[in-house]
Order: structure tokens, then C-alpha cells, then sequence
């Protein structure tokens, strides 16, 4: 637990497994009285069809400089405390983490309120994206 | 006759398994928008061609408008539809 008295947000795009607990020790914070952390994982069944894995591919340098700036707006509207946002790249299997967001801030309100509105944002404009891996051998990218 | 340059353009995702390419050399007129940059990229590779239209184009890590004009050795990448997370 931090005593530190600093707002700070931390941006990563990593090609390994997401490391939850290294973020759940990067949200605390004595100031912070919520703490919320998101995971998007992968799904088996997307209407009928079965997913083997996913595959992340990014502009590397464009989707953290997007990340980053979508951390400051949050920081920025809801008063965070601390704030941690991972993407992962490459193959992600069944039930693994795609995507952490971690949000702390002194009541709930900002942190239940900030990481939908960041999910939704990185959806819509950071270049991050995925390929469906499919169970009968074939793949696709997913342009929505 | 309208003197040319030609510039390359990233390819991601989708569009690099239509182009089957990483990158894109197009040739552009000097001072080109980016709509015209979109609209050459189109003529010149004929596979972008169903994708193209929801694609945007990103200079120096920047989503631009049709009307930009970026500078000479500015780094363009072009941006499908995204489905991160």
C-alpha cells in the first residue's frame, strides 16, 4: 500500500500474460477507498461459432500515445488516483486476459463511471486489433 | 502536369492481409489532403478497395481530417476499423 500523495497512470502494451497482481499493487493507495479492476478475456462462443485464440496486433507507437491520452482525460474528469491500463498483443487463449483496466480513487462513484468510458474509447480509436481464431482452422480480423 | 511524390503508407491488420504487404508506396501529388492520399491508395491497390472506406489515416500517430496536409516526411499509417480489447 502507497502513501504517496501523487495521481499516476500507467500505460503498457506487453507480449506476455497480463500480470494481475502487479497491478492490484500499483492501485493501492491510502487516499484510494475504490479500487476496480477490469479484465476482457477471451470468449469461446461468439453467436455460434467457437474461438480457438485470439490474435492482437497494434501500431505500437500510436496505441500507447492513444492510451496514454485516454488515461490523462480520465484522470482528468474523474479525479483518479491511480490508473493502470495493459493491453496485451500477440496469441491470447481461452480465458486469458486480453486487456486490464485498474482504476483507484477516493469514492466508487469515479472508478464504476471511468472504465466503461475507457473501454468504450479503446474500442473506437486506439489501433489495437484482434483476430478471430477459429475452431475449424480458419481466421479472420475483426473490423467491426 | 502535376509534379508527384511517392510515400509510403503502414498497413495493418486486415488491410495488410488484403494489400499482402506491411507497407505501401503511393504516389501522391505534392501537398496531397489525406483524402487524396485515401483516394490514391485505393487507385493503387485494388484489394483496399472494400475496406478503404472505413478506414481513417493516421499522421505522425495522429488521426487527421480529409482536408489535412501533413509535412513531406511525415509517417502515415492506415488505420481499419478497430477491435482492441
Amino acid at each position: 500500500m502507497s502513501d504517496a500523495n501523487d495521481a499516476s497512470a500507467l500505460v503498457k502494451l506487453v507480449d506476455e500474460p497480463i500480470d494481475i497482481v502487479a497491478i492490484s499493487e500499483t492501485l493501492s493507495d491510502y487516499e484510494s477507498g475504490a479500487h476496480s479492476l477490469f479484465l476482457g478475456t477471451t470468449r469461446r462462443t461468439t453467436q455460434s461459432r467457437q474461438t480457438e485464440y485470439l490474435v492482437y496486433d497494434a501500431y505500437r507507437p500510436m496505441a500507447k500515445s492513444e492510451l496514454s491520452r485516454l488515461a490523462g482525460e480520465a484522470f482528468e474528469r474523474w479525479s483518479l488516483k491511480r490508473l493502470v491500463i495493459v493491453h496485451r498483443l500477440g496469441r491470447v487463449d481461452l480465458g486469458e486476459a486480453s486487456i486490464a483496466i485498474g482504476a483507484s480513487a477516493p469514492h466508487r462513484k469515479a472508478v464504476f463511471e471511468s472504465i466503461p468510458w475507457l473501454m468504450d474509447q479503446i474500442k473506437s480509436c486506439v489501433p489495437i486489433w484482434k483476430q478471430e481464431n477459429w475452431s475449424d482452422g480458419t481466421s479472420e480480423w475483426v473490423h467491426p | 502536369m502535376t509534379a508527384t511524390t511517392a510515400i509510403e503508407v503502414k498497413l495493418f491488420a486486415g488491410a495488410q492481409s488484403l494489400a499482402d504487404a506491411d507497407v505501401l508506396v503511393v504516389k501522391i501529388p505534392h501537398n496531397a489532403t489525406a483524402g487524396e492520399v485515401l483516394r490514391r491508395i485505393g487507385m493503387q491497390c485494388q484489394p483496399l478497395q472494400s475496406l478503404l472506406p472505413a478506414c481513417r489515416l493516421a499522421v505522425n500517430l495522429r488521426y487527421v481530417e480529409d482536408d489535412f496536409v501533413g509535412p513531406p516526411d511525415a509517417s502515415l499509417a492506415l488505420i481499419p476499423p478497430v477491435s482492441g480489447g
